[in-house]
């Protein structure tokens, strides 16, 4: 096979592997020494797939996704492992190598709108600039591209828009000319990083279905990291929930519904609240905090806080395994729940009233 | 009971955030206005670049003999009583003043000096030499601090030290000794080709002084906007660095540099008169705020008045770049607005 037509394989727009991540970890110099924040992180995202990444604040998730991105701090980070992006590694990538993919290859998509457009700019101009530097459009084939971009984004009245200061738009907005940003130069991963963690409730789906729509009609990978299992339980193809660094299960995410494995999965899923528990039910927050990743237990991360722990938890670390049966679902448990996801929220609205 | 009021939320919406943020935008920035002091300010400021242009024109001619000569400076008498602040010599009203008597021939609105000179012409005259120095050494202090900072607080690490190292040496130094010091090694007093280079190394030096201060200011507000998550947006855009830096970074830190450089252009007014009272002033071929004041406070304590004139242009202009400079960060600053 020529160099040539590799390529043609490599960008083929159907199916094949467009990220791959083995042994990620990612540790940060502290005062206290060192922070693993993610540890041994192996992950897969097929073209035009959507992957959930969840956990609770400081699991990782959004680290793992900067990781990938390269938007780590420049100093007093160790990064391992091995990144595979389209056929390429690119662990070893610096600044300079990965502002060719930031953009036009991946891009992503920022938690807070608020912060993540420049005050003093006007939204056409943030939007046209990645157009022109990194696409080379001219002024105004990049205006009519950043304007019929906003109408992708469904922002009505976008040439109105395009000559605003993102200080008159609200969150909502704000959020959507974000996405337009994340996806002008065309890439074909977009991390989205708890994208409506920052936003009022009833536009949050909003935000979500028009990420979606998006990523189907571009053909994009999408990683979409978020603390609410509900919001990627529609949406992903493969959820990865994430506890103290490390991936505890990982699944297709109709599997890891049907056959939840790992406690700490079930804890997740008890701890939404669903319309259809009768009024006062209540919620099965989990207890206690997750370990500090300064000095990790040296048993089962989730042991402390984990209802079926026994002795064997907390001095042996379980590994991540596949569940008999189905060799795409992983977890890390010596005591796996293996119930649905059905089961578990039933239980929840039977057990607890206030 | 008494009923409970609830405060409205400020993070809830209104029923429809979205229908809401069409109609008016949620944030209709209320246009923050100057207000009148602001506008007494800037009327002042443009009252002095006017005076410093055309205050020349104003002068009234002096008496010329049959070859040209300047027999006295001290023009007709007709017109404003401005005077050339060199020839003008009015010995008479120099005598009339110590006497204790009304001036005699001329009208001169703030006295003369121990040569007869009329202090208010050499106020007037002399705004055009103070504003050049205060807004040049300020100008080229803003860029190269304003550069230096911007480097320094993005980039960090190894540059941010060695920057801030040099800023912080410059800054233990006391200004005044550092200016002489600069001052001195452009232009030696004991150098009669010195005098010329004397208004370009007095610039020098306050722009050397005001380096490290606007410096300062603009590494310290790079480092937290260069935080925001728009700049790590931008990275994750492609952009390069100094694109970034200069369209992401600068405009934000741009309010706050401003106002230290109005703010600036004052301290080096004084600054310029500081090195005059020292001997270190503009060359005696040219006229200077501060070259009056170190004049008239000479005789201080008998013609306070010499100094008044000077003096009460060089408190009012720097009040009114103080809160210019102010008012201008209110006006701009974004942070204040609905972010």
């Amino acid at each position: 096979m020529t160099d040539l037509d590799e390529r043609q394989v490599r960008t083929s727009p159907v199916g094949g592997e467009l990220l791959r991540v083995e042994g990620l970890g990612v540790a940060f110099d502290t005062s206290r020494g060192q922070v693993h924040a993610v540890s041994d992180l192996s992950l897969s995202l097929q073209r035009g797939k959507t992957l959930g990444i969840v956990g609770e604040s400081g699991s990782g998730k959004s680290v793992t996704s900067k990781a990938i991105m390269g938007l780590l701090p420049r100093s007093g980070v160790t990064k391992v492992g091995r990144i595979v992006y389209d056929g390429t590694d690119i662990s070893a990538y610096g600044q300079n190598e990965y502002r060719e993919l930031w953009g036009t290859e991946m891009a992503m998509v920022f938690q807070d709108p608020m912060t993540s457009l420049n005050p003093v700019m006007r939204i056409g101009k943030q939007l046209t600039e990645g157009l022109r530097t990194r696409l080379g459009m001219d002024k105004q084939t990049a205006k009519e591209t950043a304007i019929s971009l906003l109408a992708a984004v469904r922002i009505p009245a976008p040439e109105r828009r395009f000559k605003e200061y993102p200080g008159r738009l609200s969150g909502g907005m704000r959020q959507r000319i974000v996405i337009a940003m994340a996806l002008a130069c065309g890439p074909k991963l977009l991390f989205a990083d708890e994208p409506t963690t920052a936003l009022d409730v009833t536009v949050q789906a909003q935000i979500l279905d028009l990420l979606e729509d998006q990523q189907r009609d571009r053909f994009m990978g999408m990683v979409l990291v978020t603390h609410d299992l509900g919001v990627v339980a529609g949406r992903a193809d493969d959820i990865a929930v994430m506890y103290a660094g490390r991936i505890v299960e990982t699944a297709p995410t109709r599997s890891l519904f049907a056959h939840v494995q790992h406690p700490y999965t079930e804890a997740l899923l008890r701890s939404i609240p669903k319309v259809d528990y009768p009024s006062h039910t209540r919620l099965d927050a989990i207890a206690g905090r997750p370990p500090d990743l300064a000095n990790p237990p040296q048993g089962c991360p989730f042991a402390p806080r984990c209802r079926y722990a026994t002795e064997m938890c907390h001095q042996v670390r379980p590994e991540l395994t596949p569940m008999p049966g189905d060799p795409q679902h992983l977890f890390a448990c010596h005591h796996p729940v293996d119930a649905s996801a059905e089961e578990l929220t039933t239980e929840v609205a039977e057990k607890e009233r206030v | 009971m008494p009923e409970l009021h609830i405060a409205p939320d400020p993070l809830m919406s209104p029923a429809d955030p979205e229908v809401a943020a069409i109609e008016s935008g949620p944030s209709a920035p209320t246009k923050r206005k100057l207000g009148v002091g602001g506008w007494i300010c800037a009327g002042w400021l443009i009252l002095l670049v006017v005076v410093s242009i055309f205050a020349p024109l104003l002068k009234a001619d002096p008496v010329v003999n049959d070859r040209g000569r300047v027999v006295e400076g001290c023009g007709t008498g007709k017109g404003l009583p401005i005077y050339d602040p060199f020839d003008c010599r009015d010995l008479q009203a120099k005598r009339a003043q110590t006497s204790g008597e009304g001036s005699g021939k001329f009208t001169h609105l703030a006295g003369v000096d121990s040569s007869g000179r009329d202090t208010f012409s050499q106020t007037l005259l002399g705004t055009r030499t103070t504003l050049l120095i205060a807004f040049f050494s300020i100008l080229a202090a803003t860029v190269v601090g304003g550069l230096l900072g911007l480097v320094s607080g993005y980039f960090g690490r190894k540059l941010d030290i060695v920057i801030t190292g040099v800023f912080d040496v410059m800054v233990a130094f006391p200004a005044l000794v550092l200016a002489l010091l600069i001052v001195t090694f452009f232009s030696p007093p004991d150098d009669p080709s010195g005098a010329a280079r004397r208004v370009p190394g007095i610039i020098i030096a306050l722009a050397i002084v005001a380096v490290p201060i606007l410096g300062r200011i603009a590494r310290a507000s790079t480092l937290t906007w260069a935080e925001r998550e728009f700049v790590t947006a931008a990275r994750a855009l492609g952009a390069k660095p100094f694109r970034i830096i200069f369209r992401d970074v600068l405009p934000n830190v741009a309010p706050a540099m401003m106002s230290i450089a109005m703010l600036g252009v004052g301290i080096v007014i004084v600054t310029e008169a500081s090195l005059a009272i020292l001997g270190l002033g503009v060359p005696d071929d040219t006229m200077s705020w501060g070259r009056v004041v170190a004049a008239g406070g000479a005789n201080f304590r008998t013609y306070p008045h010499l100094v008044f004139v000077p003096g009460v242009a060089i408190v009012i202009t720097v009040c009114a770049l103080n809160f210019l400079g102010d008012a201008l960060r209110q006006k701009f600053d974004v942070r204040e607005s609905a972010l």
